[in-house]
């Protein structure tokens, strides 16, 4: 997510609030955080302000209200964006951008597996976190396509996970919210019946599959009993009618049995709505290991082409994610979609040229060196 | 260091010897190739954990070195889909309208009567009694085929069925469904106007062009029928749609080896799927004596699905059903719902006919034995005996006793064994036995060579043959396939 | 006596007990045109496969069983688990 930095000033607490710039009052403005180039007049009703020049200490004091000053790059903030705004460090970290299709509520920074590619630091979860995280579903625009649930692993919640989707149903009806889990929790049928018990229409289901066998995909998830704790979610999952997706990183550990992968999705897992292969997000443990990850994309495309066109034979929905086209054989371009959300994507120097660039994804970040070998413009 | 012998256990498996290779097939019909070095190697528990081989057996349920609880899950699981056409007991009722036909066919089965005979018409009395025998069956989808004799002759009784069951479905909700099986010759407004309301389907006979066609299909005069069929097919397309039109054939010693001039035909006149049946020696055909050998017969289905596959890749939207048929039960992990070719025999509980004069048959094979003489499959009739007594009597539960390849000599052990099915009915024609002798089945032989061939050509997995094949079994375009559904 | 059915497309078969517990099987061809080429070798293969199934039969019979009845009476997976650990 996206992080600004400024002054705090009047707090000590954390701020949850929608970003409006402008100050007159509305019905809105009482969930509203203000930001503004410099405070001229006087503010009421915001729940804090976000100014980019410095202020003097008594100006602020007068005001009686939360203010961060000397905020760089405060035009990043889009009108709409939800921010959290930590009154303590000044830290300013935008949890939803209005202009963006990839939002997601970081349900939970702990999990029950300690997968080798994962980019996320785990962390035990804070008590306020539900709490922080139910107000910003609050705040969400009720025309959001679509909310992402990740984590860490959301269903560690349990019942506040169960909170969480409520006040999806009740705020975002019309949004699709993708479930981002290894579906491990998900064998316990009682937990199941409880979620499909809310009838949420636009609720899937994204869970990862790393290989055909349980003992390759259970040594990536670094758990015993994963894979068969897994397929029996799914399954609880398919028989409440749950929408499931599968997504597949592709690494050294696995991409020679791609299409070994495609097959058992398709003959074990046919009622899958859509099946994900995703390139490597090169953060976290995934930084970490990337000597033992990493694999050229020229060794892994036939592979990866082989399982897309397996599966897109069966009539099943593909898509791969996070891979540059540069890449990829020319006949799996139509399923390469542009995955990586805007605030992360970048693209390098060479790709100014690219013929294709506009329906390219990008990359996460900057790239490490072995793979910015095989970039090329097209 | 690789271990030479690793601890690990074998699940069920079938298999075949293909050429160098041995075919395996686990219990829900998945299939995986491997040397017979391999094989062996398996069998001695000789294959390493780590290795692709063992892997690739692993995918599929056949080893295991960790819990069996998973693999027996999911093989109960995937065994329970491909057989879950069971569920929905009987959902094809075909209807015998009359017996009076228009033409008489050398090869037919029905034993046509001259249209002046009208006791062989079902009335609508009996029509009635069938129709509430069909909604006490559990299946939601039900589907109604009017068949003969010729059904036009009767479209009085078929318009009752049909205004009948409609009524009746007010209160059912069932998916209900209509195909008229007919030579088209006595198409005219009325009846089209009729069909085209009622969303009913229509299925025509065409057995190639006019040479072929008439061969067999004559008038009871002894007179070609091409012509008239050819225009009345051109009128009902263009009335009903393109879709709502299909055609059946008949493969006889007349046109086996002119095959690709029958695909050609079938191109000409618009339709998109083609069913290269074999002939069944009953009634007439078995006097007449039409037969081929199986030989011949394999010999030429092979070249000609070559022909339309070829045809497929020049842009022809074209399938031949049987293959279709055959490649869903080998590639896919669904049931199939053709009522010839299951385990247990579709006989009875997938489908079920009823004469003309009310009586049930589990299969029109029984009703032409019955014609002979021969009342070793009727069910019952609808003015005598109720439901329980006719879709769960002595008939229709020993026929389903004896049709499960599962028990049955050879197929019992058949790596094919999930890609076949019984004819319990031909057995017992020709042997008088339900179970039959596989070795001499001709129902046997040609269904183990094109299966065999079929899955030779999966073996080869040339891509452009399997884009034909899946453009069949998922019924899309060749385009359609290699494009993203996204868009 | 299983591979005998097998080849009864082709030929008539007959089995009989030779001194002690070597067992003869005959093989009349149908007609004259059948290819007795590697007939022999056809019929050994066959018999091999045949006493592989034999064997088979006896490591997976009660898996088979297992397998059908959570097919058609289908019970949970926790429950499963413990019905095979018996």
């Amino acid at each position: 997510m996206r992080e600004l930095k400024g002054i705090p000033l009047n707090s000590r607490a954390r701020i949850i609030g929608k970003i409006s710039k402008n100050s007159a009052q509305t019905k809105e403005t009482k969930s509203c955080i203000l930001v503004t180039e410099s405070i001229e007049k006087r503010i009421k009703g915001f729940r804090a302000v976000l100014c980019s020049a410095s202020i003097e200490k008594t100006t602020a004091l007068r005001l009686k209200m939360p203010i961060v000053h000397g905020v760089e790059n405060i035009e990043a903030l889009s009108e709409g964006d939800i921010v959290c705004v930590d009154m303590m460090t000044g830290e300013i970290i935008v949890v939803y951008e209005k202009n963006s299709v990839h939002n997601s509520i970081l349900a939970s920074t702990d999990c029950n597996c300690r997968c080798v590619m994962c980019p996320q630091d785990l962390a035990k979860d804070s008590p306020e976190n539900l709490e922080n995280n139910l107000e910003i579903i609050r705040l969400i625009d009720k025309s959001t396509k679509a909310l992402g649930i990740t984590g860490g692993e959301p269903l560690i919640l349990g019942d506040g996970l169960i909170r969480l989707l409520k006040e999806c149903k009740k705020r975002l009806p019309e949004t699709q919210v993708q479930i981002l889990t290894n579906g491990i929790l998900l064998k316990e049928n009682d937990y199941v019946r409880s979620i499909a018990r809310l009838r949420m229409r636009n609720l899937v289901f994204c869970v990862p599959l790393y290989a055909d066998t349980d003992t390759e995909h259970d040594f990536i998830m670094q758990r015993k009993d994963a894979f068969e704790d897994t397929i029996q979610g799914l399954y609880n999952l398919a028989a409440k009618k749950q929408l499931v997706e599968t997504r597949t990183v592709v690494m050294s550990l696995n991409y020679r049995r791609l299409p070994q992968i495609a097959e058992f999705i398709y003959r074990n897992l046919p009622f899958a709505i859509h099946v994900a292969f995703m390139g490597m997000e090169v953060e976290g443990q995934a930084r970490k290991n990337i000597r033992k990850l990493w694999v050229s994309p020229a060794e892994y495309a036939p592979y990866l082409k082989e399982a897309v066109i397996y599966l897109s034979r069966r009539n099943m929905d593909v898509s791969i994610y996070n891979e540059q086209l540069c890449l990829m054989p020319k006949e799996i371009w139509s399923f390469a979609r542009k995955s990586i959300s805007e605030w992360k994507n970048t693209y390098l120097e060479i790709c100014k040229q690219c013929k294709v660039k506009g329906e390219c994804g990008g990359f996460f970040a900057q790239p490490v060196e072995e793979h910015k070998r095989f970039i090329k413009p097209l | 260091m690789i271990s030479n012998s690793s601890v690990y256990m074998i699940l069920p498996f079938r298999f075949m010897r293909f050429g160098l290779d041995i075919l395996i097939v686990n219990e829900a019909g998945e299939y995986v190739l491997i040397s017979g070095k391999d094989f062996d190697r398996l069998r001695n528990y000789q294959l390493d954990t780590k290795e692709d081989v063992f892997l690739n057996l692993r995918n599929k349920h056949i080893v295991t070195d960790t819990d069996l609880t998973l693999p027996v899950y999911l093989l109960a699981t995937k065994y329970r889909t491909k057989k879950s056409f069971l569920n929905d007991f009987t959902a094809l009722h075909i209807f015998i309208i009359t017996l009076r036909c228009n033409q008489k066919c050398r090869y037919c089965q029905a034993s046509s009567e001259d249209e002046s005979r009208l006791e062989f018409d079902m009335s609508a009395e009996t029509a009635k009694k069938c129709v509430d025998l069909v909604f006490r069956s559990p299946s939601p989808t039900i589907k109604i085929e009017f068949q003969g004799g010729e059904p036009l002759l009767n479209f009085e009784t078929v318009k009752y069925i049909v205004g009948y069951a409609k009524k009746l479905n007010r209160m059912y909700r069932k998916n209900l469904e209509f195909v008229i099986c007919t030579n088209l010759l006595g198409l005219n407004e009325e009846i089209l106007d009729y069909l085209e309301e009622h969303k009913i389907w229509v299925s025509t006979s065409l057995d190639g062009p006019r040479n072929l066609h008439d061969a067999n299909r004559i008038t009871r005069k002894g007179t070609g029928t091409y012509d008239l069929v050819m225009k009345n097919i051109r009128v009902a397309q263009d009335k009903l749609g393109i879709e709502r039109v299909s055609a059946l054939m008949v493969t006889t010693r007349d046109n086996v080896y002119k095959l690709n001039s029958v695909v050609d035909e079938y191109v000409n006149q618009r339709f998109n799927s083609i069913f290269i049946r074999t002939i069944h020696l009953y009634g007439r055909a078995a006097k007449e004596k039409l037969g081929y050998d199986v030989g011949t017969f394999t010999k030429n289905y092979k070249k000609t699905l070559d022909y339309i596959i070829r045809l497929n890749l020049d842009g022809v939207m074209l399938s031949e059903q049987y293959a279709t048929i055959i490649l869903k039960k080998i590639l896919t992990p669904f049931a199939t719902t053709f009522v010839d070719l299951q385990s247990p025999a579709g006989t009875g509980i997938s489908c079920v006919v009823y004469g003309y004069n009310g009586d049930v048959f589990v299969s029109d094979e029984a009703r032409m034995l019955s014609k002979m003489g021969d009342n070793r499959f009727l069910m019952g009739n609808v003015h005598k005996n109720k439901y329980q007594e006719i879709f769960n009597g002595r008939v229709i539960r020993e026929t389903v006793e004896n049709s499960c390849v599962e028990n049955m000599p050879l197929c019992s052990e058949c790596a094919f064994q999930m890609y076949c099915g019984a004819d319990p009915v031909r057995n017992y024609s020709i042997r008088g036995d339900l179970l039959g002798h596989r070795p001499t089945s001709e129902f046997h032989q040609i269904n183990y060579l094109v299966i065999r061939h079929l899955m030779e050509l999966n073996k080869q997995n040339d891509s452009d043959i399997m884009n034909v094949f899946w453009s069949w079994i998922t019924n899309r375009s060749i385009e359609e396939i290699k494009r993203s559904k996204r868009g | 006596m299983k591979t005998c059915y097998v080849f009864q497309d082709r030929f008539h078969t007959s089995l009989e007990p030779d001194a002690g517990s070597i067992l003869i099987a005959t093989l009349i061809p149908k007609q004259e045109s059948i290819d007795l080429r590697d007939i022999e070798k056809q019929f050994k293969d066959e018999l091999i496969d045949q006493q592989i199934r034999l064997e088979n039969e006896k490591l997976f019979s009660g898996i088979r069983k297992l397998i059908v009845e959570q097919a058609f009476k289908p019970i949970t997976y926790p429950e499963l688990k413990a019905k095979i650990k018996k």
